[in-house]
């Protein structure tokens, strides 16, 4: 299941729903990730606001799936993202794998977050509490860490 | 005489005041050339590129700078992405 979503996710219907589709496995992974209240610089943050680019976003989610999942030979993969505004301590992303045994779904989790960093058309901007705004750059180390798959 | 939709995202948009742009050219062009042309264009994206990663996907597919480009293409011209 891939969804990018403007409402808020859910992460433990979430994995209720992976782990129902999934009853043979012997191993499910997930991670959260979730808005901080401090922004790249130190800064309190009102919110934040995700942009995308519409379709591309899905058709790479969908990509970025599909090659963890021939990689690492699992089935059961749930990988939502939400976009527009969000605050601090809601869920940004959510990926859940189910393996046969542990590790492919842990590296199965794990490709997918560095390749959703370094692949998939979302920009961050954070919204200080004193209402200047700030586009997010990217990481040196989600690009170090995205190569290692490679 | 070749047309392609130029749609732009996030810091990129904003610097450039606009959020898409129909292109005409003449002859073939890859991205790279594409994007000279716009920076000949466009004061405000001239300055963008001279400073910051432009990354690119030709019809929602990320491509290299050195990729093709044709008539009613959908260019996309963004910064690097920062999601999850």
């Amino acid at each position: 299941m891939i969804v990018v979503s403007a409402e808020a996710l859910q992460p433990s219907e979430l994995l209720s729903s992976l782990e129902a589709d999934a009853k043979h496995c012997g191993a499910v992974v997930s991670f959260t990730g979730k808005m901080r209240e401090m922004g790249e610089n130190n800064t309190p943050l009102k919110a934040l606001y995700l942009e995308h680019y519409p379709d591309m976003t899905e058709r790479s989610l969908e990509n970025i799936v599909s090659r963890a999942k021939q990689k690492f030979h699992v089935e059961h993969v749930v990988l939502c993202h939400r976009v527009g505004s969000i605050y601090p301590d809601e869920p940004i992303v959510f990926v859940a794998v189910a393996s046969e045994h542990r590790k492919a779904s842990f590296d199965a989790t794990s490709m997918i977050m560095d390749y959703l960093k370094n692949e998939a058309p979302f920009w961050k901007k954070e919204i200080y509490l004193d209402g200047t705004e700030c586009w997010v750059a990217q990481k040196d180390t989600d690009q170090l860490a995205y190569k290692t798959w490679q | 005489m070749a047309r392609v939709e130029l749609k732009f995202f996030a810091s990129l948009r904003e610097n450039v005041g606009m959020d898409s742009h129909s292109m005409l050219f003449e002859g073939s062009h890859t991205v790279a050339s594409l994007l000279t042309a716009l920076a000949e264009q466009s004061t405000q994206f001239d300055d963008y590129y001279s400073d910051n990663p432009v990354l690119v996907a030709v019809n929602k597919t990320m491509v290299e700078h050195s990729h093709p480009v044709h008539d009613q293409d959908e260019v996309a011209l963004f910064p690097p992405v920062t999601g999850g």
